[in-house]
């Protein structure tokens, strides 16, 4: 639709007119002014109006505001309480509408893990129900909080067992999520264990087992009720190398091992016939992370014995005093070792 | 004159004007991009009819959900043909329709209607 139509044409051709009359003229009669009044006046009232439906569009617009922050932060607040049942970042997506929540599922590759406290069934015997509930949740609370951390998606929680993968709903690259997922196991079991130090826990032993492959992952379930998980036998791989997993132990796939082995440590484990495999799986145990240091000489960061001790020593920052000083304790703690072995030998 | 019948879209309202009936009908939302160009020959058609029309009954209907400033302005320039076609002798009657809860646009019909003096204006809560 193409028009000259002028919004304000007759205010314009008021304004015209009586500037021609002024540029030939100087005097007016008293009809012409009275005339000039009335559309003075009538301008006036069409100003007043517009200023006034604007003042109040303008009020109405900031109560539209008002509420609209109202309902943002009930949406935040019901988003935060739904990303206590599910994955923060799952509710991101949804919430953030990139992702439908429909019964769809798609193909992708990652790395699954799954944790559980070895002898949890005897020791739930063995506590009340409040106590066993208390050591339970300050123990996942860690785990979930290491899992977010590290940007893991939270499958579920079966009693003492754990599961996330990497990979879903965001990816930062196989290789990446592979390495987080390994990173996180570590970190989880150096966390766990300052728990276990300061007497928060009990002293529960985790295994930890870690496998990177393609499955399913998306909604299962019907349409008014669905669970966000992966389903494949990767992640019955990484059930199954958790069972074989010792106490304090993180055991990783082959397939994650090839990802990862530039950064961290591994001592290879063995090779398994896993239930529900239908090939032998090879598997390594995770001793820590490998040092970041040019000059590897200078550098020591090392994880021993599952986890129960590890040493970091950079040389390169310590001053002449300072590695007379670290020699000195490095010797104390010796001393104090072979003190302890003697009196455990003689109380044998 | 040939009806002027334009649907409603996101930001501009349905346009139903029968010139042979003296029946107009605006309804919807008015924000258009450019209030001129879409206004502008709905109302050069209006212009000829206020000239040519007297001695007629013209009923006018407007139910407006929202408008814009320009639209405000639209809607004055719509209101002084309306009465300057009261003027030259035709009798018109405006139903300004509002929802129930929405005083907002019902204290825009009041506003509009101030200026209205040979005009029969209604408002009307739907």
């Amino acid at each position: 639709m193409s028009s000259n139509y002028n919004l304000f044409a007759t205010e314009e051709s008021v304004i015209e007119s009586f500037s021609e009359k002024l540029a030939q003229k100087s005097h007016f009669e008293a009809s012409e002014i009275e005339q000039i009044l009335k559309e003075y006046k009538k301008l006036f009232k069409s100003t007043k109006r517009l200023v006034r439906m604007s003042d109040r569009k303008e009020k109405e617009l900031n109560s539209l505001n008002t509420l609209m922050k109202e309902k943002n932060a009930l949406l935040e607040l019901l988003s935060e309480r739904l990303s206590r049942y599910i994955s923060p970042q799952l509710a991101k997506t949804i919430l953030e509408d990139k992702q439908d929540v429909l019964l769809e599922t798609s193909r992708k590759k990652l790395t699954i893990f799954f944790s559980d406290i070895v002898g949890f069934a005897e020791i739930a015997d063995k506590l009340e129900s409040e106590e066993l509930t208390y050591h339970l949740n300050a123990y996942l609370e860690e785990m979930t909080k290491v899992a977010l951390e590290y940007g893991a998606t939270i499958d579920k929680y079966m009693g003492d067992s754990l599961m996330v993968f990497f990979g879903d709903p965001v990816s930062k690259g196989v290789k990446e999520d592979a390495l987080l997922c390994v990173q996180m196991a570590l970190e989880m079991r150096k966390r766990i264990r300052s728990l276990i130090n300061n007497g928060t826990i009990l002293p529960f032993k985790t295994r930890i087992g870690i496998n990177t492959g393609y499955g399913t992952v998306g909604n299962f379930g019907s349409k008014s009720r669905m669970d966000y998980t992966v389903i494949g036998k990767e992640v019955n791989i990484a059930s199954r190398l958790e069972g074989v997993a010792n106490e304090g132990e993180i055991v990783v796939s082959d397939a994650t091992y090839q990802l990862v082995k530039e950064n961290i440590k591994c001592e290879e484990r063995g090779v398994f016939e896993l239930k529900g495999v239908s090939h032998p799986v090879k598997a390594y145990r995770v001793d820590g992370k490998k040092s970041k240091g040019k000059n590897s000489s200078h550098i020591f960061d090392t994880e021993l014995f599952g986890g129960a001790a590890s040493i970091n020593i950079d040389s390169d920052k310590l001053t002449q005093e300072e590695k007379q000083a670290l020699l000195k304790f490095l010797e104390d703690v010796s001393e104090k070792l072979r003190y302890e072995e003697k009196l455990e030998r003689e109380n044998q | 004159m040939e009806r002027i019948f334009i649907e409603k879209t996101e930001s501009t309202p349905l346009v139903d004007f029968d010139f042979e009936k003296g029946v107009f009908l605006l309804k919807g939302e008015s924000y258009p991009e450019n209030v001129s160009s879409f206004y502008g020959e709905i109302f050069e058609k209006l212009e000829v009819f206020v000239r040519e029309s007297e001695d007629r009954d013209i009923s006018v209907e407007i139910e407006l959900i929202y408008f814009n400033s320009s639209s405000v302005k639209a809607i004055m320039n719509f209101l002084d043909m309306m009465e300057e076609l009261a003027n030259n002798g035709n009798k018109v009657t405006i139903n300004w329709l509002y929802e129930a809860d929405d005083e907002t646009i019902m204290e825009f019909g009041e506003e509009f209607s101030e200026d209205l003096e040979s005009v029969e204006f209604h408002l009307k809560e739907i």
